[in-house]
């Protein structure tokens, strides 16, 4: 790459330094800068051919493969960039083996080009780089000198980027895979034979498409070399071309790549070419962190292998159930009889591995990994390696790199999960036909319990069965033999690979002997640790510990475990299947986020993906247990790429009142117990959600799991037969999570939440009454979620509600709801209209401003305080939008246009009241008002006025009144009251007898509001002997608390406020109520009391 | 006699100012004058509150509070009232939220500490709630706890006076607006927190 750009650089800027005459090869004869070029590369062919023949003298019968030419005769390769091993390296290759090597790219003299990496930008204009010449991975060199031979080129192509930007084939692309395949097979085979005949690189050497000559004919003569740009040319010129140019092309890797370029459909035959060409693009793949990735859950799980092989097990399941079923009932009956029995353990040999050699049986001497990523310097782990790569040190789980350290000529493919199923599937149909009692392991390994079986002889039947699966699957497997699964294991190890191992009973002592602690399965790292402590390190040093010792240092199981296997035994069985105790998904590779937006996302799919599986299996968990990878503290940036590093592992779960497969719920206990472990969402570098306490469900019920609660709310009547049993667990569980989503539109039904919460709690006893309450409930929901009649609705809530709610009440109501308020409202206005003026009757729903004016002039002293109070009526209506009436207007208009410069707001009482006489006198009393424009002081000057009328009134109408109502306990007013001729009054006093205990009236007036509708009707024609009297009471209460509690008489006005809007026997006693307290804290606190809503 | 009222005395005198630095830590948080990190969860009267990390921060409320101690104990009712005064940028107060305090002269009865702690963590309940009552400041805000005296202390007569400095705070020209937040009364002590705002027609005239 570096000696192409510079080269096509300096041809540019030869042309610019032409006329400079004091450039450094002046002095030569070269009259420009091709001519010297020229002269430099035959300069340096003659050099090497030079030093070839020297070399080739000297390595003579080395290198002849008894042809007397080298095996790269004919071939001259042209490296790109860096490269393992490097261009000094391959140079020195090509001199020994007849080869030839260019130092500047010519499309006439090169026929290979050999490069490792190619920047992206070359990928995506690949045809403009190679100019149809194949472009292959140095390892070609190499293992040509290792064979000794000419290999064939092409599967060590540099395949060029499509459309298709993964490196790893998709599952999805093996959908369509069946007559690609075949494709690809013609290809292989229509190869020539491994030895490349020189007539055949010549060949493809030397022709170019026939378009393709023609248009770059000249370039190509003239210059000699390639510029980039023209290239670009190149390829946009061959994109117009047809179909012709593709069936033209010699070379098949040309005709795919044309073909690709010219139409859409054989994209198909380049995702093909993948999985035998693995590209090496790990850098540009993007789509491989949850950064980048909405849909990273998805894709992971497609590509990995771990998950392929754990989802292999439900397959299995699915596939050999039957015979499972028939074995299971078979399998009581059967154990008893085991005397001499002997157990097979198969094993694939390097499955992953072998599975892809079935189609490169050049290569099964090899050494072969497969790996998710090619890239010599990735950070992908080998998942397999087959025998010879072992051979070189290359074990499964080592990084690409490292392996590519051990073995430079590792062949590495990626997986192919297709072919895996298949021959995993047939594996399985094998043994399950010789044997009724299997074990699979896993997809590629098995226990097979051969007591019952018909056979003479152990070994025998073995390599029978072994020999069937090379047969049918081409790869092999080996076995091994012997009394339990513990020692069969063992044996496989031996028997490995291709081979079988039989150790009869009596030999297993000796063959234990010598057998290292850290071989037994169950003994891992920290035990193996443990125990070289102790300085046991074979079979035979750990039969010298007692039982008792070992229960000791490692517990009682793992104890046992360790004192029966190394004598050989082993008592557990060949079970046909276990049981699934949990069901999960977890993902720590390319875990990253920015914050816990990205989080909650990732926990949203991991729960989706998690019940998917639950549905899957068709079971339901209980149990949620949610694993964090969290970065430790000062861990760099893991040696893996987008590998999740050393990490803290976190761990907790949550027990469900009942069990669940539905995601959202998973969703929300999972994401409660991420936000418990108050994380930074930039440290977490793994994610694992695990679903245990599994419950089977009915598979046969699982048609009404859906929308269960939707149609139980929406439509009750319809929800007549909701199959319970075993089922209505899981309608419980849905009831649960819908209705905490409903909650906040479900408050108007004030009753059914209630009892939504009722089967939360009860559901959260986890009863199994549910059923009952169920069925119960559903029938009282049908009274239950009838509305209440409109009338019963308390209008002064109402209008507190907020909006959205109200206009859903109102759609409830069928739109009664909003024509009831206006008309409260109206009620509301005209009540006070009528109040202010009670012998003339302005009905109407117009407020007349002359009407109001007029009332204000004939006010006698009983008037004025309900006017005032009108006003604050319509004052309150100016802040309500659907109020409309053209008196607004006008109020509105006053308040902007009255500029009289009255100081009135000292909050000095004296000042008030004086300012109240003045308004008195002064017939503007509604300009003063509005021109405050706020509620609370136009109350408090009415009610300034109001307080003194009834001490007027106090002397006349009631002498038993004195100062000190509130004096004593119970207070004094309480059986003046209880004794009054008045109803409210002996109401409030039973009321306040029951509630006010602690001497305060909130209470009881909080309770007024409940009672008054039903004990005294909305009936406004109280006497005004009672209203004095409460109001007296009120004022008393006022002076009572004004020192020590304003909260309380804050409290008390909101609530008469409320009463208001029931009765208008309050609507007087409140304006007196308020004003009086306004002065009283103005004098004690030097300040008003703020009713929310009208000072901000 | 004497030595028999102090100590209850001095008793409801140390838990209110106790309380007092606690909800006073709690209405700093609560209005959001620091960010929240410079809070630390911690658990008082087995309420669930705010106290500042800030080693400055936390020294200016407890030695504001703690000085008050000698004025409430030895003098009792000397402060009539303790203010956390938030000012805008031109030092004008935008809310106060006030603690008036009573308490009676003469008291013999005993203070009962359960019954007056359970009736000031009703205060820092309320306060934890009370977020939608108050305004948000302005940029370029300060505050400060500003005690009102009944009369001035003697300041020869102790040292501790002179950590109280005279202050000209300018007051509100309107009578404010106040929103009760929490009342209490035992017998021998009343305290009510309630907020100040600027009446509306002060806010007009501001902007005149």
């Amino acid at each position: 790459m570096r000696s192409s750009s510079s080269s096509s650089a300096s041809s540019f800027s030869a042309k610019r330094r032409k006329p400079n005459p004091k450039t450094s090869f002046q002095r030569s004869s070269f009259t420009d800068f091709g001519s010297y070029m020229a002269e430099k590369n035959r300069k340096l062919r003659s050099q090497f051919e030079e030093e070839a023949s020297s070399s080739s003298i000297l390595n003579c019968e080395a290198s002849s493969s008894g042809k007397g030419k080298g095996i790269f005769h004919g071939v001259s390769i042209f490296v790109d960039g860096h490269t393992v091993p490097s261009s000094q390296e391959l140079r020195v290759y090509m001199l020994r083996h007849g080869g030839r090597l260019e130092n500047y790219f010519s499309r006439s003299r090169v026929s290979h080009i050999i490069c490792s990496n190619l920047p992206d930008s070359k990928m995506r204009n690949f045809r403009a780089f190679s100019r149809g010449l194949p472009v292959l991975r140095p390892a070609w060199v190499v293992d040509s000198v290792a064979a000794n031979k000419l290999l064939n080129w092409s599967p060590y192509q540099i395949v060029e980027q499509s459309s298709e930007i993964y490196k790893q084939t998709k599952l999805s692309a093996f959908l369509r895979c069946k007559n690609i395949s075949s494709i690809k097979d013609a290809e292989v085979s229509s190869d020539p034979n491994d030895e490349v005949d020189p007539e055949y690189l010549e060949k493809s050497e030397g022709t170019p498409l026939p378009l393709e000559s023609k248009v770059f004919d000249q370039p190509i003569q003239v210059n000699d070399e390639f510029g980039l740009e023209k290239g670009a040319q190149f390829t946009t010129l061959l994109g117009e071309g047809t179909e012709v140019e593709a069936s033209n092309a010699t070379s098949t890797q040309l005709s795919i790549h044309l073909s690709s370029r010219i139409d859409d459909v054989s994209v198909d035959a380049v995702s093909s070419e993948e999985p035998t060409n693995p590209k090496c693009l790990q850098a540009s793949d993007v789509h491989h962190s949850t950064l980048t990735d909405p849909d990273f859950v998805e894709n992971y799980f497609k590509h990995s292998r771990l998950h392929f092989i754990g989802t292999w097990r439900n397959r299995y399941r699915r596939r050999f159930c039957n015979t499972l079923e028939r074995n299971c009932s078979k399998d009581n009956a059967s154990s008893i009889s085991t005397n001499k029995s002997y157990i097979i353990h198969i094993d694939m040999d390097c499955f992953f591995v072998s599975v892809i050699l079935r189609k490169y049986p050049e290569l099964i001497d090899k050494p072969v990994a497969v790996c998710h990523s090619n890239n010599s310097k990735g950070t992908a782990e080998i998942s397999s390696a087959n025998y010879p790569a072992r051979g070189y040190g290359i074990r499964a789980g080592m990084f690409v790199r490292d392996a590519k350290n051990c073995c430079p000529n590792l062949f590495v493919f990626p997986y192919d999960f297709i072919a895996y199923e298949e021959v995993a599937d047939q594996f399985h149909s094998i043994l399950h036909k010789h044997c009724n009692n299997v074990q699979a392991l896993s997809c590629d390994e098995a226990f097979l319990d051969i007591t019952e079986c018909d056979y003479d002889d152990p070994e025998n039947f073995a390599s029978m069965i072994r020999k069937e699966i090379v047969e049918t699957t081409q790869c092999t497997a080996s076995a091994g033999i012997a009394g339990n699964l513990l020692i069969a294991r063992l044996a496989t190890k031996i028997a490995k690979p291709n081979g079988q191992c039989f150790i009869p009973p009596e030999k297993v002592e000796h063959f234990l002997d010598d057998l290292p602690i850290t071989t037994l399965p169950g003994v891992g790292h920290a035990l193996g640790d443990k125990l070289e402590i102790r300085k046991i390190r074979t079979c035979r040093q750990l039969r010298l510990v007692p039982k008792e010792a070992l229960h000791k240092d490692f517990g009682v199981k793992v104890g046992d475990m360790l004192w029966k296997y190394c004598r050989g035994i082993d008592d557990r069985k060949v079970e046909v299947l276990k049981e699934t105790k949990s069901i999960g998904a977890e993902v720590n590779w390319g875990v990253r986020f920015r914050n816990t937006m990205d989080c909650e996302h990732f926990l949203d799919n991991l729960s989706k993906e998690v019940a998917s599986r639950l549905r899957e299996c068709g079971v339901v968990a209980r149990t949620v247990n949610l694993k964090v990878k969290k970065r430790r503290k000062g861990a760099k940036e893991p040696a893996k790429f987008m590998g999740c590093g050393d990490c803290e592992n976190l761990s907790r779960s949550m027990t469900l009142p009942v069990a669940t497969d539905d995601a959202t719920l998973i969703r929300r206990i999972a994401k409660q117990i991420f936000s418990s472990y108050h994380l930074d969402a930039k440290e977490v570098r793994g994610v694992g959600l695990q679903m245990s306490r599994l419950e089977t469900l009915d598979v046969n019920k699982q048609g009404h799991k859906h929308n269960v609660i939707e149609s139980w709310l929406m439509i009750p009547a319809k929800v007549g037969e909701v199959t319970f049993r075993p089922e209505s667990r899981r309608v419980v569980a849905e009831s649960l999570c819908s209705s905490e989503e409903k909650l906040p539109g479900m408050q108007r039904h004030g009753p059914l939440h209630e009892n939504s919460q009722l089967y939360f709690d009860r559901a959260a006893a986890g009863t199994e009454t549910l059923y009952i309450n169920l069925v119960d409930s559903r029938s009282s929901e049908n009274a239950v979620s009838k509305l209440p009649p409109v009338s019963h609705l308390d209008m002064s809530v109402i209008k507190d509600l907020p909006a959205e709610i109200i206009s859903e009440m109102n759609v409830a109501y069928n739109g009664k709801l909003y024509d009831l308020m206006k008309k409260h409202d109206e009620d509301q206005k005209n009540n006070g209209i009528l109040l202010i003026t009670p012998p003339k009757v302005i009905g109407g729903k117009k407020l007349e401003p002359d009407a109001t004016n007029t009332s204000g002039r004939s006010s006698c002293e009983l008037i004025k305080p309900k006017k005032a109070e009108a006003f604050e009526m319509m004052l309150h209506q100016v802040e309500k939008p659907e109020v409309s009436c053209s008196n607004l207007n006008i109020l509105q208009m006053k308040s902007t246009t009255c500029t009289d410069p009255l100081d009135w707001a000292s909050g000095h009482s004296s000042k008030a009241v004086l300012l109240a006489q003045n308004i008195s006198d002064d017939t503007n009393l509604d300009k003063s008002v509005s021109r405050q424009g706020v509620l609370c002081h136009s109350a408090s000057v009415a009610g300034d006025s109001l307080w003194n009328i009834p001490k007027d009134i106090e002397s006349g109408v009631s002498e038993k009144f004195k100062n000190n109502l509130w004096s004593g306990s119970p207070p004094k007013w309480v059986e003046k009251f209880e004794v009054s001729n008045y109803l409210i009054l002996n109401l409030i006093a039973q009321l306040y007898t029951k509630f006010g205990a602690v001497g305060l009236l909130s209470p009881t007036l909080q309770s007024l509001i409940s009672l008054y509708p039903f004990i005294l009707g909305s009936n406004g024609d109280e006497p005004d002997e009672p209203r004095l009297y409460l109001c007296e009471l009120l004022l008393q209460y006022i002076n009572h608390k004004i020192d020590s509690d304003i909260e309380e008489l804050y409290l008390c006005c909101r609530l008469l406020e409320r009463l208001t809007a029931i009765s208008n026997f309050f609507s007087e006693v409140y304006s007196a109520f308020l004003s009086r307290l306004q002065v009283s804290v103005s004098e004690n606190y030097g300040g008003t009391l703020q009713l929310t809503g009208c000072g901000d | 006699m004497d030595r028999k009222n102090v100590t209850p005395q001095g008793q409801t005198a140390r838990i209110l100012v106790e309380f007092l630095e606690v909800a006073i830590n709690c209405i700093v948080f609560l209005k959001g004058f620091y960010p929240a990190g410079a809070f630390e969860r911690r658990r008082y009267m087995n309420v669930v509150v705010q106290k500042a990390r800030h080693p400055q921060l936390d020294n200016y409320i407890h030695s504001a509070t703690s000085e008050l101690l000698p004025f409430i104990q030895k003098v009792a009712g000397l402060i009539e009232r303790v203010a956390v005064i938030f000012y805008d940028k031109d030092h004008i107060p935008v809310e106060r939220f006030v603690f008036k305090l009573v308490i009676s002269q003469p008291y013999s009865s005993t203070v009962e500490e359960n019954d007056l702690q359970f009736a000031l963590r009703a205060f820092l309940l309320k306060l934890t709630v009370s977020k939608p009552l108050t305004k948000s400041l302005p940029p370029g805000s300060s505050w400060e706890i500003t005690a009102y005296f009944r009369a001035l202390p003697d300041e020869n007569n102790d040292t501790k006076v002179q950590m109280w400095v005279p202050t000209d705070t300018k007051q509100w020209l309107q009578p404010p607006c106040i929103i009760p937040i929490k009342s209490m009364s035992s017998e021998p002590l009343k305290v009510q927190l309630y907020i100040e705002h600027p009446s509306p027609t002060e806010l007009k005239d501001q902007n005149r």
